[in-house]
């Protein structure tokens, strides 16, 4: 015998309604009930980070966050990030600096940076790796993502708009 | 350098394993044994099903007859059965037992904890110790716990230990560890019975090698079984196939008529595909001068519960590599692969190559260390400069830069002022190290007589608007960059710009037969592939042209999708031109063309000598190098390891691509600092994985990964193929335990700790360092 709840969250800026077990992770409800995929599962624990989406301001990790927890808020995902045809700046970054190769860990690790960036506008190296150290990745070997977010970081200093 | 294929991974639009979705989907969820050995007695799923949601539960029993377990046994290594479920036994945590349906992910997981097994325990073997003293056999049948029992000899290995100046004998350990990309393994397979066609995707880099394995598993015709790759969240020899869940869901999905889905969790990832875990009892013959005369090393490799198709090759690879970069003549090995009750052992990244570089690396420090002389001195002194060069086990060494790549990579880690700088840090308490490791790095790995072989095949094909499309047997879906790579190579060498170039690839319906991507075979013959169906294809479309403007053939040029004449100023035909021409007016082409505008090409490699070392199994017809310097400082109050400066100097052939090479290097390298400084699969002694999360089993974050990590290239040109290319992926994790083992060992010479055994983990070196002349080891 489960027990369900009527959840109303915002996500990328579209009212969601579900009727939900109060057990349902919300990594589940956005892959599964709301079919955004980009957020990823990678372990059972809470340390890989491949789920990390932003959810009132503040980065969290979707698989340790129930989505009864989410009712009333709002959720950034990788796929509100930018519209089509349009490059988030740290989506920018990644792609110029080849942050990425298989691409799982890639939507958390942005939406890492992203939550950053919005905290500190001049991190250092340190601060970045930092920032991103519940992020694993076992392509890219870090570096090439940690200088995409100061990139970024850069970028927004002069001027750039994180979304054009 | 933007790549094409990152786009859609930046939108987060990359469609991996579980992102795919068919109606009506069940779960399977699969009961996993607990024991690491044990018979047994009977599974019971009356009361799982009754719980909600429950479709059905399956054992072992109830599979029997209707799929054929594979064996993977040959002359050199002792087959067992693969199954999708066990039946009599198991034979390590983990083992796949049972499987409960379900339409819903979570109301699997409820049930799972309701299946009722009943078990009688037998005593676990954990070591190779315990294998070869045999309390209890992993297969009764065998009468012992040994799958190969190896040996080969070259040269005059006797008289060169007779009259060498000093012997040195030592025991390395290379531990038990596991790739771990972030996506786990999955498969989502689908049998539509009315056309008894199955269609499966999966996690898998080699689609067409796993649609061979179910047909030969199902009884199916390869034809009626399509294997699909999507987006591969990384691979390293993980998802290479087949294992039990390989089989067995695939056989659900035509048991039950509808698609069948399972997703690996992290904790089934853990106790599933293992890695490296050997031991190397070394004796080297050595000259006064520092010359190399003679190695003889015996290999224990543990291969887990069974040896499956590719666990061996960790041990048969390291025993044609333990010679390395050297010119040693005299050489004897023993390989002994034992069978242990825990998870199987297959490739992982540095596969059969990390290992034996650790230990040959490590005697050249040792060997340093005996007869007074510099650590560089002693290697350029053994280096191998001529190439081809034939090694003791009969590998031969195509081309390669090891003295050059020394010299450079000891000239920008600033070799000439460390022992100052050493000296006068040790001075004031703090503990630098510096090691170097000249690593082999042998890609496009081929087996005698077996599915992995030495071809991959390229179809590049016009379309009638004057598109292109290459497909190929290869799968770069893992994160190797392909899209841009055969878009660029295949533009190139046709002609096109790289925009108008779209790749296919992983898909057994329409890719030529292949082989999939591992050991960096890629570049070696689907770029080989790719180079001559191109040149075949632009030759046709000359022709062509040819024949619609009247001009010679050899005048005109294909560039930019225009082509053109070199006499005659003004001409001007599209390549939509010619496709146009060719795909409507086919009734009037030319005497002796061919309608239609594509080339299939399968290269391959012809003159094979396969390796007397590993028994003649196997073969890699390219071999890169790389040059390894690891700078370290050791907190003796902590026993942390701290990489202060890494300098590689990689050499992977002809580049194609600079910055892919790159990530590639970066990556393998970050890999080897964390499976030699950080992970561990630990087993206790009744079998249980202490390191079953990544709480415990931990891998490098970015906060551990130093910016100081340079990368430099050379480039050595194979000419093995006609594109010269090797492999560059797995440079960065064959080289880096080797001179992370020496650097430590150097940074800890005050204490006298000796490095035999990895991983360098803290709380190993911690407990060296204060039980001072111990050796670091967690099994002590």
């Amino acid at each position: 015998m489960e027990t369900t709840s009527k959840i109303r969250v915002k996500v990328n800026g579209e009212i969601t309604e579900r009727t939900v077990e109060s057990r349902l992770l919300l990594v589940d409800y956005l892959r599964e009930e709301l079919g955004l995929t980009g957020t990823h599962v990678g372990c059972d624990t809470s340390n890989c980070g491949a789920c990390t989406v932003i959810m009132d301001g503040g980065a969290v990790k979707s698989c340790t966050v129930l989505a009864v927890q989410a009712d009333e808020r709002e959720i950034t995902t990788i796929e509100g990030l930018a519209r089509r045809g349009e490059l988030h700046v740290v989506q920018e970054a990644f792609w110029e600096n080849q942050a990425l190769q298989c691409g799982f860990c890639t939507p958390g690790m942005i939406m890492a940076a992203v939550d950053l960036l919005g905290k500190n506008r001049a991190p250092t190296d340190r601060e970045v790796r930092h920032a991103i150290a519940g992020n694993f990745c076992r392509c890219t070997g870090y570096n090439s993502i940690v200088e995409s977010v100061l990139a970024a970081a850069a970028a927004i200093r002069e001027g750039r708009q994180p979304v054009k | 350098m933007k790549a094409r294929e990152d786009l859609l991974l930046l939108y987060g639009k990359g469609k991996y394993l579980d992102d795919v979705r068919l109606p009506r989907t069940m779960y399977a969820t699969i009961v996993r044994s607990p024991y690491a050995h044990a018979r047994i007695l009977g599974v019971d799923g009356t009361l799982a099903k009754r719980q909600e949601g429950v479709v059905d539960v399956i054992d072992g029993k109830a599979l029997e007859g209707s799929y054929q377990p594979l064996n993977f046994g040959s002359k050199l290594v002792k087959g067992s059965m693969l199954r999708g479920l066990a039946v009599d036994k198991v034979r390590y945590v983990g083992e796949p037992v049972a499987v409960v349906l379900t339409r819903d992910k979570y109301a699997g997981e409820d049930a799972v904890g309701y299946v009722e097994v009943e078990y009688d325990p037998l005593p676990p073997i954990v070591t190779w110790e315990d294998a070869l003293q045999a309390p209890a056999l992993v297969h009764e049948p065998w009468g012992n716990n040994i799958a190969i029992d190896h040996d080969y000899e070259s040269g005059n290995v006797a008289e060169a230990f007779a009259t060498a100046d000093h012997v040195l004998e030592e025991t390395f350990r290379m531990h038990r560890h596991a790739g771990t990309p972030i996506e786990t393994r999955g498969i989502l397979a689908h049998y539509e019975w009315t056309s008894e066609r199955l269609t499966v995707w999966s996690t898998s880099n080699l689609p067409h090698l796993y649609r061979t394995a179910l047909s030969e598993t199902l009884g199916t015709d390869e034809s009626r079984i399509r294997v699909i790759a999507g987006n591969i969240g990384g691979a390293f020899g993980t998802k290479t196939v087949p294992n039990a869940e390989d089989m067995l869901i695939p056989l659900l999905a035509v048991r039950y008529d509808q698609p069948i889905k399972w997703v690996e969790t992290r904790s089934e990832n853990l106790k599933g595909l293992h890695g490296k875990e050997q031991v190397h009892q070394i004796r080297v013959a050595v000259r006064a001068d520092g010359t190399i005369l003679a190695i003889r090393d015996k290999i224990i490799l543990d291969l887990g519960s069974f040896a499956n198709r590719t666990g061996p090759v960790e041990g048969f690879n390291a025993a044609c590599f333990v010679p390395g970069c050297y010119k040693v003549k005299n050489y004897a090995v023993k390989l002994v692969g034992v069978v242990t009750n825990k998870p199987p052992l297959g490739p992982y990244r540095g596969f059969g190559k990390s290992a034996p570089t650790f230990v040959i690396e490590r005697v050249m420090d040792r060997v340093a260390k005996k007869l007074g002389l510099d650590v560089a001195e002693v290697r350029f002194k053994n280096l191998v400069t001529e190439f081809p060069h034939r090694n003791p086990a009969g590998a031969v060494y195509d081309s390669g830069s090891y003295k050059r790549s020394l010299e450079l990579a000891l000239e920008r880690v600033g070799y000439q002022n460390f022992r100052k700088e050493q000296a006068e840090k040790r001075a004031a308490g703090e503990y630098l190290g510096i090691g170097i490791s000249c690593s082999l790095d042998g890609s496009g790995h081929v087996v005698k007589d077996a599915l992995i072989s030495a071809f991959d095949g390229v179809t590049v094909r016009v379309s009638r608007r004057g598109s292109v499309t290459v497909l190929t047997g290869s799968c770069g879906l893992i994160g190797t960059r392909h899209e841009t790579s055969f878009s660029e190579f295949v533009g190139k060498t046709l002609g096109v710009r790289p925009e108008t170039v779209d790749v296919v690839e992983g898909d057994t319906l329409v890719c030529p037969i292949g082989q999939g991507s591992f050991s960096d075979r890629t570049a070696v013959y689907t770029m080989s592939a790719a180079k001559i169906a191109s040149e075949k294809l632009r030759e046709r479309i000359l022709k062509l042209a040819s024949a619609m403007t009247e001009v010679a053939a050899e005048e005109l040029e294909l560039r930019d999708g225009i082509i053109s004449a070199r006499n005659v100023p003004g001409l001007s035909l599209k390549i939509s031109d010619v496709a146009e021409a060719v795909y409507k007016r086919t009734y009037s082409l030319p005497e002796g063309l061919a309608a239609g505008l594509e080339e299939t090409h399968y290269f391959s490699l012809r003159d094979v000598e396969f390796f007397a070392a590993a028994g003649g199994t196997g073969y890699y017809p390219c071999f890169g190098n790389s040059c390894h310097v690891a700078v370290v400082k050791v907190d003796p109050e902590t026993g942390k390891v701290r990489i202060v400066r890494y300098v590689m100097v990689h050499d992977a052939g002809r580049i194609l691509n600079e910055k892919i090479v790159e990530g590639q290097a970066l990556g393998g390298l970050v890999a080897g600092f964390g499976g030699a400084l950080m992970e561990e699969l630990v087993y206790d002694s009744n079998g249980q994985l202490e390191s079953g999360t990544f709480m415990d089993y931990l891998i490098p974050n970015a906060p551990v990964v130093p910016r100081e990590i340079e990368v430099y290239h050379l480039e050595s040109p194979s000419p093995m193929t006609p594109v010269g290319s090797k492999g560059a992926g797995e440079a960065g994790a064959n080289g880096s335990y080797g001179a992370l083992a020496n650097a430590v060992e150097d940074a800890l010479e005050p204490f006298g700790v000796l490095v035999r055994d990895l991983p360098l983990k803290q709380e190993y070196l911690w407990r060296a360092i204060n039980n001072s002349r111990s050796t670091v080891g967690g099994q002590e």
